[in-house]
């Protein structure tokens, strides 16, 4: 507990620094003050060759009430911080969505009446911006999103004193990933290597299979976007206990896009790369060559929109795609112009991804 | 011959005779009739105007204006009182009544003049309201026909010793008075030294739109009349519109007519004015028509080649010879002596306070039957401007005039029109006016398009063409004595000749006028947003840092407020470079520094005079002159 308050403690304190410094701007400076607070999105992510993950660049934002229209991002930025502040000063955790209620208010006169958020969006940027102008992830200052990853398999965590044993339930169930990161501690990993998954009813059938025991396997999944913690377990488990980590997401250019989530980082979260990425983890599946080379039937394959050809044709370009492999897996689906989803391997039986699939992707790659 | 017509068919029927037989009975029979001039027009109310929905308003307009004519053309300043009140509304009877303090009407021509259509003192040629002496005998007619009210009429004529009261009726068949009564009166209803009071009942249907026609008449005849106190009285109350300036138009003068105009009935008529003077042709030429010089008309009798002879000895093929050498003749433009139109400083002084009257339910009766109340509603504007041109309509002379004004009370767009100061109503979308308004560049103003649309976004606009966006009222009055009016029932202006090319250059004007102003007023209303925002956005962010550390809240409140404020304010003087780049605007901005100083100038010596006030301005200002 002691540990817990110095690093609050640390949060606050940069939190009144903000808040002295501003001050200081107005009152003796008589200047507009300025948060100077760093790019995050398309234009300002890097890819960096040397750590294989996407990083953020140099370019700054602005933020101050010298313009009219930062007036209000930059009033937004202040509320959210002081929120956080008495958050930890009472010691409570909240969801981002529980600090957008918070933080809720109506900004204006009766003529001019307008929200202080425009929805839970402006509140969650304002969030992002205290993580960046502070250092520190919102996770360590106690908020955080709705739990959405799974995790099934021989590992124990501890979530503040109590211990989950995620194998717990073997074919049963799984464990939800727990999104206050700080208050977990994973204690022990049995299994071999850590599956991800893109979506939750795919890990229930292999769940269900008896994968878990068969391969000595932990299963988990971000169902579909993978969260923050979702993502940092995949990490530890891959750098700090040294398991490795395979990735299967559906066979279309969005579905991989959710495989290098996990593999690469992802260009709104680039400043947090270094806690969230696994450089390590093989996206193995599932290829495009595999709807043909585990005969899909044409019933079971989705024709391409536009939009996923246009992902496509943008993904063949960036640096981290100049992989042979992966260049002819892009060609063949700009070629074919078919997507597939790995439920599609159901149409073969229920147990076929499981018991056929799965094991010759992991096989070929080594894994088992 | 209307009526006739029917009785002859009823008697037909009755006969029993099949209609084919009937007609070939009274083949051959046509039976010529002619009809009394009031009969005409109580059968043909329309070219009058008296149609259905529209007899309440076209009676209070023909009161109103022949109320102004009676002032105005003898210098009176007018005060005019008109009431329109419900007698029977069972049976759709009003009551209108109108009292001016114009010269009244001699007591031994009030009949004729009330009842007895086509006898007018208007027949002459210049600008005047009225010009067919219809207005007042339709009113006449129509309460004769309808019920069985006397007219009643006081008038008290500087030509006269004392006022005298009349009852009055029409012979619709005859075009003949029927005076009922006709008293003398020691002690009259009339208040000042001359003026015309009438009371006539008339049966018709006031609609809502007719309500409102009529109260938008009044408000924008009160425009071009603010030298004219209106007093109007309903079943909804009274309202009074105040002189706004003791200026009156100059009255138009009666002119010749002008040669270009001329045909065999006018050559005709101007002859026989000479009719045993023995004069010759040239003389009488030169005598009747203006622009029509002794030595002019001598070479026009020689173009003719016709001798010049006494004026009464020539035949009509020697007369159409004359006019068609005029017709091909090049004369100087015609004066405009004969026309009045409003000035700038008139139209000036209606337009800085615009008065309208509002129908407003009130909401404080205790019985809850809200009836609406009318009452007044003055519109100061921020700026006005006055622009107009003088041009040849038609062979007639024509004088346009415009004026805008902008923001201050106003608030939406409004485009006023007048022909010879009477205001157009009906119609708006098929008169000059409007094609004017939507082809002159609103950039002329120094904004564009898409900034108006910015500033001015309003859900309740009724176009979405920028202009319409602005807190802008346009006026454009046309004075001739011939307007090109699109159709008989006078209410919008056709696009004849040069006539939109003038209107758009006074409207090109007088946006670039007010260019300037508009510009200023717009950063003026950003500047206030964003202090406005500053005002919201700063307490939230004082807030947020007094919670968070000691400090003084009220100080760093204040200390940001200045800020924010100097940043403004900054932002505004930021580009004094964009208003001196307009030489027109340049010097308006020079014009008004010259204003306030000699407003303050005026203040400080402790004159409390208006007049003092107004000569020190009128010699900063210099005059603008109406070419």
């Amino acid at each position: 507990m002691p540990v817990k308050d110095t690093r609050h403690q640390e949060v606050v304190k940069k939190v009144k620094q903000i808040m002295k410094d501003v001050s200081t701007d107005l009152m003796q400076q008589k200047t507009m003050p300025v948060l100077d607070v760093p790019k995050v999105g398309y234009d300002n992510t890097v890819w960096s060759d040397k750590k294989k993950m996407l990083t953020i660049g140099d370019k700054m934002v602005k933020i101050s009430p010298d313009s009219t229209k930062k007036i209000p991002t930059f009033a937004q930025y202040l509320v959210m911080a002081n929120a956080v502040r008495r958050l930890l000063d009472e010691e409570m955790e909240s969801t981002i969505r529980g600090m957008y209620y918070a933080t809720l208010s109506t900004v204006g006169d009766e003529k001019n009446k307008q929200k202080f958020w425009r929805g839970q969006e402006d509140s969650d940027d304002a969030i992002k911006a205290l993580e960046l102008l502070t250092g520190v992830p919102r996770e360590e200052f106690s908020v955080t999103s709705k739990p959405k990853g799974m995790i099934s398999g021989p590992i124990t965590l501890r979530v503040g004193g109590d211990v989950i044993d995620c194998n717990l339930g073997s074919r049963a169930t799984s464990q939800l990933i727990p999104t206050n990161i700080r208050d977990v501690e994973i204690v022990d990993v049995k299994a071999d290597f850590v599956m991800l998954v893109e979506k939750d009813t795919v890990l229930n059938n292999i769940r269900k299979s008896g994968f878990i025991q068969k391969y000595n396997a932990i299963l988990m999944t971000g169902s579909g976007e993978p969260d923050r913690a979702t993502r940092m377990m995949a990490r530890t488990l891959n750098e700090e206990w040294k398991k490795p980590v395979v990735v299967f997401a559906d066979a279309d250019p969005w579905g991989l896009g959710i495989a290098l989530r996990y593999k690469i980082g992802s260009e709104s979260l680039s400043y947090d790369s270094d806690r969230l990425v696994t450089p390590n983890a093989k996206v193995l599946g599932m290829m495009f060559s595999d709807i043909y080379e585990y005969n899909i039937p044409e019933v079971a394959r989705l024709a391409a929109s536009e939009e996923d050809i246009n992902r496509a044709l943008d993904m063949k370009k960036k640096p981290w795609f100049q992989d042979k492999q992966w260049q002819k897996e892009l060609d063949l689906f700009l070629k074919r112009k078919e997507k597939c989803e790995l439920d599609a391997f159901f149409k073969h039986g229920f147990k076929y991804l499981a018991e056929v699939y799965l094991p010759d992707k992991l096989r070929q790659a080594g894994v088992i | 011959m209307k009526q006739k017509a029917t009785a002859e068919v009823a008697a037909s029927q009755k006969s029993h005779i099949p209609a084919s037989q009937s007609q070939a009975v009274h083949r051959g029979k046509v039976k010529y009739d002619k009809k009394a001039e009031s009969e005409f027009f109580v059968d043909n109310s329309a070219l009058a105007g008296f149609t259905g929905e529209r007899i309440l308003y076209m009676a209070v307009r023909e009161l109103i204006e022949n109320s102004l004519d009676s002032c105005e053309n003898n210098h009176i300043l007018p005060r005019i009182s008109l009431s329109l009140k419900n007698l029977d509304s069972a049976n759709d009877m009003w009551v209108i009544t109108c009292e001016d303090n114009g010269i009244g009407i001699p007591s031994d021509k009030v009949p004729v003049a009330v009842c007895s259509f086509l006898t007018s003192g208007k027949y002459v040629e210049k600008q005047q309201r009225g010009l067919f002496g219809v207005g007042l005998k339709m009113i006449a007619a129509f309460s004769t026909k309808d019920t069985d009210h006397p007219l009643k009429v006081w008038s008290k004529s500087s030509e006269d010793d004392s006022e005298y009261y009349f009852e009055l009726r029409t012979d619709i068949s005859t075009n003949r008075p029927i005076v009922l009564a006709k008293k003398q009166l020691g002690e009259g209803r009339v208040s000042g030294q001359s003026g015309f009071r009438i009371e006539a009942i008339l049966r018709a249907r006031l609609s809502p739109i007719t309500k409102t026609r009529i109260y938008d008449y009044i408000s924008q005849t009160s425009v071009v009349n603010p030298y004219a106190i209106l007093e109007f009285e309903t079943d909804e109350g009274k309202v009074v519109f105040d002189r706004r300036t003791s200026v009156m138009p100059e009255p138009a003068k009666e002119v010749l007519p002008h040669p270009s105009d001329m045909d065999l009935k006018t050559l005709k008529k101007a002859i026989m004015n000479f009719m045993n003077q023995k004069t010759t042709l040239q003389g009488v030429l030169s005598e009747s028509f203006q622009k029509m010089s002794g030595e002019k008309a001598k070479e026009i009798i020689a173009n003719a080649g016709v001798e010049n002879k006494q004026a009464d000895k020539y035949d009509e093929h020697e007369l159409i010879k004359i006019v068609n050498v005029c017709k091909q003749t090049k004369f100087h433009t015609p004066n405009t002596d004969h026309l009045s139109p409003i000035g700038e400083e008139i139209l000036t002084a209606g337009m800085t306070s615009e008065y309208t009257i509002i129908s407003s339910r009130s909401e404080n009766q205790p019985d809850g039957n809200s009836s609406p109340q009318i009452s007044v509603k003055v519109l100061k504007p921020s700026l006005t401007d006055y622009s107009s041109r003088t041009c040849v309509i038609n062979n007639r002379p024509t004088i346009v005039e415009c004026g805008i004004a902008y923001g201050g009370d106003i608030s939406s767009f409004k485009l006023h029109r007048f022909a010879n100061k009477i205001p157009l109503l009906y119609d708006e979308g098929s008169d000059v006016a409007r094609e004017v308004v939507s082809e002159v560049e609103i950039n002329k103003m120094g904004i564009s398009k898409k900034e108006v649309k910015e500033q001015f976004a309003n859900p309740d606009a009724k176009s979405d063409r920028a202009v319409e966006l602005l807190p802008l009222h346009i006026f454009f009055h046309i004075c001739s004595t011939k307007i090109p009016y699109k159709t008989a029932g006078k209410e919008s202006i056709a696009s004849e000749g040069d006539l939109k090319r003038y209107m758009k250059a006074c409207l090109s004007d007088l946006y670039r006028k007010v260019s300037a102003q508009i510009r200023k007023e717009l950063r003026m209303k950003e500047a206030q947003s964003r202090l406005n925002l500053y005002k919201f956005y700063i307490p939230l962010i004082v807030n947020a840092i007094s919670e968070s550390i000691s400090v003084d809240s009220k100080k760093l409140e204040q200390a940001f407020t200045e800020l924010a404020e100097k940043h403004v304010s900054g932002e505004i003087t930021g580009h004094p470079a964009e208003e001196k780049e307009d030489e027109i605007t340049g010097n308006r901005l020079e014009k008004e520094v010259s204003v306030d100083q000699a407003i303050n100038a005026a203040r400080k010596k402790g004159s409390k005079s208006k007049e003092n006030l107004q000569t020190t301005l009128d010699a900063v200002i210099p005059k603008k002159k109406v070419k």
